[in-house]
């Protein structure tokens, strides 16, 4: 069995979509992934937000876990279990120790990402009364599951104490089920070639094709330290599963328009500012580190050059071949992309839509508007909560409108964004 | 919005507070010229270990675990100290580790 190292696993699409091990990928922060996490409880609640996570987890960790074992030649179970607690590690999740069998079991956590990041971000602030670690939860009972050879589904997992509820550590059940979901669409290359239209070429193409060419080359040797955590930019970065965002998300949505319709827009909008968590916090913490700084140089402030380096990071992040298709300063930023993980993963499980619903790229579309005109990078400004209320609440100065949809069959996914 | 603190506690070098979510971990600190980074480099490859992945950016290692980060076009020098560092103890260790600079550029010119 060869040694385990993400960068040979990792494959781009020409459209820059991002796959582990054929498993639709993206790099995400901390404040994105609870944020996201804290929506998703806040639309159904801490019991049965956490079930859709924990069961989004174990969906797509089971999928990525049999690609990665059957590439590594892991066959027998100790070997398969090395192969999933050393892939967790790699992705910035954490540590997990497992000590479970087909039956059943346990894992403990150690550094898990959701809960220690939980504890660094808001610990001090609040008490938190309910466990952080759905996705660890679930890739737990993934790669039981994997391990020894059980479907999809066979193994529940719930984490009992959790560190951002001032655990020692995170501490999870693992229990075999009869109880197993409806087998879904599989999502991996392929299906996300068939969603996707034809690369194009942007504005300021000269300068987001090399750097997000070297982003990707400089990500390409991140993984986790001892703890399991990689701290890059500023903030705590993991490799995380596209499936998982999208299935939570969409799932939830679904919950709340059949339980009350008229929370959706509501869901709708803070899956948008998702979008304005990421731009906000992972690409201007790339922008101000010193990678940045040797990759490119020092920052300027003009606002079609940031888009321009919005546009890199997005690719190199997994997120698609984003290009500025228009841009007129203090006026008008209109984003296309052939491909989104939204879109890929929308086309793949639900077919057509009636309404555009890439509603992270809508939110990062309009924050890096904001981003481009209203922040004084020179300045190398902190990317406190202060400065992101400042920036995002009470009146943002933009208006971003989806006019053209992949998930409403057209080509491309465009989003307009414009000076209210 | 801007940095809490600004100082000049390691002679040649200034320290500043930098953007991140690690409380205090990473520091800024002046910038060096070209040829100070060469010479900043040069002078603590006897202590430091070379982690370096890309010639645009430049990672030495402490024996302690602290990182330095060095980028050569700019002169922008950034101090990381290992997570395990107690957060009392942060600013007082980023100073040390700011004066260890300071030594191996001799402190002979100013920034």
């Amino acid at each position: 069995m060869s040694e385990l190292n993400l960068s040979p696993l990792r494959r781009y699409l020409p459209e820059d979509l991002m796959f582990l091990a054929g498993q639709p990928a993206v790099y995400h922060c901390h404040h994105f992934n609870l944020f996201l996490d804290q929506t998703i409880d806040d639309a159904l609640g801490p019991e049965l937000g956490g079930r859709l996570r924990t069961r989004a987890a174990r969906e797509f960790s089971h999928h990525l876990l049999q690609a990665v074992c059957a590439k590594q030649g892991a066959e027998l179970p100790p070997e398969r279990l090395q192969v999933a607690l050393e892939l967790f590690r790699l992705m910035g999740h954490g540590r997990l120790h497992l000590d479970a069998s087909p039956s059943g079991g346990a894992a403990r956590g150690t550094h898990l990402h959701y809960g220690f990041a939980w504890h660094e971000k808001y610990g001090q602030k609040v008490r938190r009364l309910d466990p952080a670690d759905a996705f660890g939860s679930g890739y737990a009972a993934a790669a039981i599951e994997v391990a020894f050879g059980l479907r999809l589904g066979a193994m529940n997992a719930h984490e009992q104490s959790c560190v951002a509820m001032r655990a020692p550590a995170c501490d999870i059940t693992l229990d075999a089920t009869q109880t197993l979901e409806e087998p879904r669409p599989f999502i991996g290359e392929a299906e996300a070639e068939a969603a996707t239209g034809p690369a194009e070429n942007g504005l300021f193409e000269d300068i987001i094709g090399p750097i997000s060419n070297g982003l990707k080359e400089f990500t390409a040797g991140v993984a986790g330290d001892e703890r399991g955590l990689v701290q890059a930019f500023g903030v705590f970065v993991t490799m995380h599963l596209a499936g998982y965002y999208n299935r939570i998300s969409f799932d939830a949505l679904e919950a709340v328009r059949a339980q009350s319709p008229h929370s959706e827009g509501v869901l709708a909008d803070l899956l948008r500012e998702s979008g304005h968590v990421c731009v906000f916090n992972t690409f201007g913490g790339i922008l101000l580190s010193p990678e940045w700084e040797g990759l490119v140089g020092p920052l300027v402030d003009d606002p079609g050059q940031i888009l321009a380096f919005c546009m890199a990071m997005g690719r190199a992040l997994g997120f698609g071949r984003w290009i500025v298709a228009d841009f007129q300063p203090e006026r008008r930023f209109v984003l296309r992309t052939p491909c989104s993980y939204e879109s890929t993963y929308y086309r793949t499980r639900f077919g057509i839509a009636e309404r555009p619903v890439e509603y992270f790229l809508q939110g990062a579309a309009l924050a890096m508007a904001q981003l481009a005109h209203r922040v004084h990078w020179t300045a190398r400004p902190q990317l406190t909560p202060e400065y992101y209320q400042q920036l995002f609440k009470g009146g943002v100065p933009w208006r971003a409108e989806q006019t053209r949809a992949i998930v409403c069959g057209a080509p491309v996914s465009e989003i307009v964004v414009t000076r209210v | 919005m801007l940095a809490t603190r600004e100082d000049d506690s390691g002679g040649c070098l200034t320290l500043r507070l930098a953007h991140s979510c690690y409380r205090h971990l990473i520091w800024d600190c002046g910038l060096v010229n070209e040829e100070q980074a060469a010479r900043l480099l040069s002078g603590l490859s006897r202590r430091y270990a070379d982690e370096s992945r890309f010639a645009w950016v430049r990672e030495l290692t402490h024996p302690d675990g602290h990182s330095i980060v060095v980028v050569p076009r700019t002169g922008r020098v950034q101090i990381r100290l290992h997570y395990l560092t107690p957060h009392g103890e942060r600013e007082r260790c980023a100073r040390q580790v700011v004066g260890e600079l300071s030594a191996a550029l001799r402190c002979c010119e100013p920034v």
